[in-house]
């Protein structure tokens, strides 16, 4: 598909102070977040192909 | 201008007794639309000669006594993220100002396919997450309650013309309260039902594994016969749940709430997000209600808001950088300002913390189903406040906090969530409560919105025209 021909220009001063801005508040999310390690597998951490998926559905 | 707006219940009986036609209902929400639209904004594309069209195609259908379905003859408009066959669909950006799909998305086709007459396509923040912005293709849309204050987002334009009675259907997609926040600030209600019973093929995606698709109806029952049309899988979306619900949507909603168990977060209204007391009082008079119909209300504790919060912004912006990095990177100056700032926010987040966020999401689902056993549903804050001044919202910091909505849980655990209205201010402008439930019990939830709006008179106060 082209893009339309209507771009403004970023100003890029501007955009960095917004960035940093931005940033800062995700930063503020981020630490939030608990930082357990983890030594042992869990469901996130773990592949599962395809087929046994499947396989563990239809009760293998 | 005609006056008489239509509920999809009141419409569908209408035209199955011959008191009105497809083609009557296109041509009254097309004069509202010309009348009152203007003002608002809410849609970026009216199709008018399609609705005709299909509105014909209806009524022809019904003369030769075959029932297309659900919606036959009943106007609706989709949320500009929605794709349609050889109709413009831009996400209200100017990055898709040329984009004109192949094939229309499921939800699209099934609403058509069940009668439904499309009439345009709806305003959206940029993107599904941008905020109202000047810098768009397309104007804002406006809170028909009163045209200086915020729609909520990201389903503006589906908020506003449902509260105008433009069309009885719109649909909505919510990643983090954008079906609920409009619904809560325009006084319609609003259901995100669990994730991946409704198909998001076809629809502009924003993050994967949060997006949800779901209408915005005038009443708790138009919102249930919508899912009785576009829930169920499709085989596309990789996230579809296997089966749409048995029995359907509609049919139980009328058996009331006596005997059923409903948990309230108080937590989130009286102490993690600080709101006004006349939205707190709306929550605790809602609470009355449910326990005049036979409710038993207990209390129920979840990790404090901002937790759910956290969890799912870092996910959302994660997956949504992923999608738009490479057009953030070419065509910067085809964004507006606060999408582009948003979305770039998302290059903050590393991949350990995408890993801890994700473990921490499971941790949080499981503790809500642990706190939700045994329980019909879950009523909670909505809005904690009536929908702002739209000018106070639109500047920066474009990254800031949530004010005063109560979205997240529902979304980062994929549970049903709807918004119904549950007063006003003195202002006049909406207020809101939200009834959630356990994953794949959609019906529970919309048979406890039902049985409040049909106890409390707010259905009966329209938008000043």
């Amino acid at each position: 598909m082209a893009r339309p021909k209507t771009a403004k220009r970023v100003d890029p001063r501007r955009q960095a102070m917004l960035d940093r801005e931005a940033a800062a508040a995700m930063r503020e999310l981020i630490a939030r977040i608990p930082r357990r390690q983890p030594y042992s597998a869990e469901p996130e951490l773990v592949f599962v192909p395809r087929r046994a998926r499947a396989a563990r559905k239809a009760g293998a | 201008m005609s006056t008489r707006i239509h509920t999809i219940a009141s419409a569908a009986r209408a035209l199955a007794a011959g008191r009105t036609t497809a083609a009557a209902l296109v041509e009254e929400s097309l004069e509202r639309i010309a009348a009152l639209d203007p003002a608002l904004s809410s849609f970026v594309l009216v199709t008018a000669d399609h609705a005709r069209k299909a509105a014909r195609a209806a009524d022809a259908a019904r003369k030769r006594g075959r029932d297309l379905g659900r919606l036959h003859g009943v106007p609706f408009a989709l949320k500009d993220i929605y794709g349609t066959a050889g109709i413009r669909t831009t996400a209200h950006s100017a990055l898709l100002l040329r984009n004109v799909p192949r094939r229309d998305s499921t939800v699209a086709a099934r609403l058509s396919a069940a009668g439904g007459t499309m009439l345009g396509k709806l305003a959206t923040h940029e993107f599904a997450t941008g905020g109202p912005a000047y810098d768009l293709p397309f104007p804002p849309a406006r809170n028909p309650w009163n045209r200086a204050h915020f729609t909520g987002g990201s389903s503006s334009g589906s908020g506003a013309a449902v509260a105008a009675g433009l069309v009885p259907l719109a649909m909505g997609s919510d990643t983090s309260g954008s079906i609920r926040g409009p619904a809560a600030f325009c006084g319609v209600a609003g259901f995100k039902p669990t994730y991946g019973l409704v198909p998001r093929t076809g629809v502009v995606p924003l993050a994967f594994s949060l997006d949800h698709c779901g209408p915005l109806a005038w009443t708790v029952e138009d919102c249930a016969l919508a899912m009785d049309v576009i829930a169920g899988p499709d085989g596309e979306d990789p996230a579809e749940a296997p089966a749409p619900l048995a029995g359907g949507f509609a049919r139980g909603l009328g058996r009331g709430i006596a005997g059923m168990r409903i948990g309230v977060v108080r937590h989130f209204h009286e102490r993690d997000v600080e709101g006004d007391a006349v939205a707190v009082d709306a929550i605790e008079n809602s609470l009355k209600v449910l326990r005049r119909l036979g409710a038993r209300i207990v209390d129920v504790k979840l990790a404090p808001h901002a937790d759910w919060d956290a969890c799912v912004r870092v996910l959302l912006y994660a997956e949504a950088y992923a999608i738009h990095e490479r057009d953030l990177e070419e065509n910067p100056g085809l964004y507006a300002e606060i999408t582009r700032t948003r979305l770039r926010s998302g290059a903050q987040i590393g991949g350990a913390d995408v890993i801890h966020a994700m473990r921490w999401r499971r941790q949080l689902c499981d503790q809500y189903m642990r706190a939700t056993e045994g329980l019909d549903a879950v009523v909670c804050a909505a809005a904690l406040g009536a929908a702002p001044r739209i000018d106070d919202i639109t500047g920066r910091p474009y990254f800031g906090t949530r004010g005063k909505l109560v979205m997240a849980p529902f979304s980062l655990t994929g549970a049903p969530s709807l918004v119904v209205c549950a007063g006003f201010t003195p202002d006049g402008l909406p207020l809101a409560i939200q009834v959630a439930g356990r994953p794949f019990d959609d019906a529970k939830v919309l048979r406890v919105g039902h049985a409040y709006e049909r106890a409390t008179p707010w259905r009966e106060r329209r938008p000043p025209a």
